[in-house]
């Protein structure tokens, strides 16, 4: 099929293997980690390309496909491992597979390797984790392996990348080999169940040969350490109890932690903003460039520190074997929702950003679980709605002790998890797809996570989220900058400007529909602003209720008084008690990111379920809200 | 000898599997992680909310639903 481009292609090898097999720990020292991950054409999963580094002596292409048991694809990622390595769209097959085998788990994992061998592949095995089979008084006969299977076998190292040499040595060799006659494509071989079965049998006789027992290591093995770890972190009460520790731990470091780093974010591009205003006054660029560029990337960068502890918290979790115990803890309740133990991670990240949220749903199987769970993903509290909440709770409390806005923050969050399990239970029942539910996951030994994996994990992940949310976040910020500055940009007063620019405009007209929430065309204006970011909203209401201070503490002050006191054409306070409670319950449901969506549709892969999720959340907050301005006015609370 | 689905033993309990059912994809997946015919298996235990089980198979531990355990005849 690809013979057309065979002579003028570099030959490529791609890493195959079982979760939690090593790979990606193999793929880190291959590559010395340098490696670019890329979305796989025409699917929303990810792999990983990168060449074996200098220091081993050849630099080949090198590709990590996602983990698979076997190469009857079941799954959307299983099914790009089967594509990438036997019809890759630019690479054509891969000329070398290295089967990443774990030590402790031959028996299950050389299942693949027949599979692969019954393909055609050029086959180097890779033997990982041999020091815990040491442990535990297994060792592993590499050589009599190599006669078993009749194909190389290589031991490898993870932690200090022993064997690595040997591997690339052997891949080399294997090229050449093939080099000299002419190459037999590698073709999907069929498999039957029995053949999974005959195959399972006769691993079980290879590892009778290959296996020799010696004492154990350790008094305990690495097996039993987990089984010892295992019955407290999955016990019926210490279990949950360490779940919540665990969780409100990873929760609140999100938060504490970042505070410094985004507060840093925050003055950089505050210090910028300030020096080229020094550097060029009263200029209609200098404007462009800092209220609009520069407000727009900070508004996508200030989030950045927040997202990346989320994702070391979550590359510690998947590295040390937690991620799957967590995921089995929570399976039954949210199964009951409609949704899955693996929506359990997406829906965490879900209350730092939405947008990796949904990129992290990617690992759910079945379909009708995953649009459930990216259909909710939104009602998850972001970080973004936090100086929202700030502001409104201030507002609400305002001179009274301030743990009751706290408490109050903590209500907020408490009742966005009630809404999203109505909301996804509702979905459940309306939603007209049938798709089998399967959990079946395996609980890996608990390891040591490794920092350079973690830290190079979460970078990359980073890094998505940037080049996702990042461009409309930009657009539409600019797009808003544009919206309160013109027509009238030469005007002095910034108020009057903003009152008469388009969005001002707008905001007039569509001020009806704010009038049941208590709100004017001022209100309206911070509302629309907000689709650019929720956090906008803040410093809309600075700008449309004229708060011309820099300092923030103060800046906030000062908009709290002049809150207090706007009134609308009528001559009626704006911002009261049932007001206020109002935009907070418009803010907690409301679908105001246009990141969300424009994501959304990309991971639904359907303009249908992100305009309908838009639509629906926008409604429901607006309806909700009014009715509690309306519920809360009729008993007498203004 | 009557048989019994893994999801009814009890706790602790070892045993060989007599044979799988269910359609093909769920029997194709419990086969890839060693669930086989005259495969030893152990009921560990179970996840707090009493689902999933936590099932001992060629020295690995997986999670099943009840649903997924009731196709493993033991």
């Amino acid at each position: 099929m690809h013979s057309a481009v065979e002579t003028d292609r570099k030959p490529f090898v791609a890493l195959v293997g079982s979760p939690n097999s090593g790979k990606t720990t193999l793929f880190n020292w291959l590559t010395g980690l340098k490696y670019r991950t890329v979305n796989y054409p025409g699917a929303t999963v990810e792999y990983s390309l990168g060449e074996t580094h200098d220091r081993y002596g050849a630099s080949l292409p090198v590709m990590d496909t996602p983990g698979t048991y076997s190469l009857l694809a079941k799954s959307p990622e299983e099914q790009v491992t089967v594509n990438a390595i036997f019809t890759h769209p630019t690479l054509g097959a891969a000329d070398v597979v290295i089967a990443v085998v774990d030590a402790t788990q031959l028996s299950r994992h050389l299942l693949v390797v027949e599979q692969l061998k019954k393909s055609n592949f050029q086959i180097v095995v890779a033997l990982t984790m041999i020091d815990l089979a040491h442990e535990a008084g297994k060792e592993i006969d590499a050589e009599m392996l190599q006669i078993e299977l009749g194909l190389p076998v290589i031991p490898v190292d993870g932690r200090l990348g022993g064997g690595i040499n040997e591997l690339v040595a052997e891949i080399q060799r294997s090229l050449n080999k093939s080099g000299t006659s002419v190459r037999v494509m590698p073709k999907l071989a069929a498999w039957t169940s029995s053949e999974t079965e005959t195959t399972l049998r006769h691993t079980a006789d290879v590892l009778l040969k290959v296996i020799r027992k010696t004492p154990k290591q350790r008094k305990l093995d690495a097996r039993q350490r987990t089984d010892r770890i295992d019955s407290v972190l999955l016990h019926p009460v210490f279990g949950l109890i360490a779940f919540f520790v665990i969780m409100t731990t990873l929760f609140s470091t999100i938060f504490w932690a970042a505070a410094p780093a985004m507060d840093g974010v925050d003055s950089l591009f505050t210090l910028v903003a300030e020096w080229l205003q020094k550097a060029a006054p009263d200029s209609m660029l200098v404007d462009f460039l800092t209220e609009g560029v520069i407000t727009s990337f900070a508004a996508v960068f200030v989030f950045v520190p927040q997202i990346f502890i989320l994702f070391v918290g979550i590359s510690i979790f998947e590295d040390s074997g937690y991620l799957a115990r967590s995921a089995a803890l929570v399976d039954k309740p949210l199964g009951k929702l409609g949704l899955n133990g693996r929506s359990f991670i997406p829906l965490l990240s879900g209350y730092a950003c939405a947008v990796p949220a949904m990129m992290a749903a990617r690992t759910i199987n079945s379909r009708r679980e995953r649009w459930l769970t990216l259909f909710i993903i939104p009602l998850m509290q972001c970080s973004a709605r936090l100086p929202v909440y700030a502001l409104l709770l201030s507002f609400l409390f305002f001179g009274q002790p301030a743990y009751y806005a706290g408490l109050a923050l903590a209500v907020i969050y408490l009742a966005s998890m009630v809404v999203g399990a109505i909301a996804s239970a509702i979905a459940n029942k309306l939603i007209n797809m049938k798709d089998e539910s399967i959990f079946m996951l395996e609980l890996p030994i608990y390891r040591r996570p490794q920092w350079p994996t973690v830290l190079r994990n979460s970078y990359t992940r980073t890094v998505a989220y940037v080049k996702r949310a990042g461009p409309p976040i930009f657009l539409f910020a600019m797009l808003m900058w544009v919206g309160v500055t013109f027509p009238h940009y030469n005007m002095e007063d910034t108020a009057q400007r903003t009152e008469q620019s388009y969005l001002g405009q707008a905001g007039k007209v569509v001020e009806p529909i704010f009038k049941p929430l208590g709100g004017d065309w001022r209100v309206g204006v911070g509302l629309m602003t907000a689709f650019a970011a929720r956090e906008v909203f803040v410093a809309s209401l600075a700008i449309v209720f004229n708060i011309a201070d820099d300092n923030e503490e103060s800046m906030q002050k000062s908009l709290l008084s002049t809150m207090s006191e706007a009134k609308n054409s009528e001559g009626q306070l704006i911002f009261t008690t049932a007001s206020a409670i109002g935009l907070i319950i418009f803010f907690m449901i409301a679908l105001q990111c246009l990141s969300t969506t424009a994501i959304a549709v990309r991971e639904s892969n359907s303009w249908k379920f992100a305009i309908a999720q838009l639509v629906i959340f926008n409604v429901v907050a607006y309806v909700l809200a009014v009715a509690a301005v309306q519920g809360l006015r009729a008993i007498g609370i203004a | 000898m009557t048989t019994k689905t893994l999801n009814e033993v009890p706790l602790n309990f070892e045993g060989k599997i007599v044979s799988l059912s269910g359609d093909d994809l769920l029997v194709s997946r419990l086969q890839e992680l060693g669930f086989i015919r005259g495969e030893q298996v152990k009921v560990r235990g179970r996840a707090p909310f009493g689902e999933p089980l936590l099932v001992e198979v060629r020295g690995t531990t997986i999670a099943l639903r009840k649903r997924e355990a009731q196709c493993i005849q033991l």
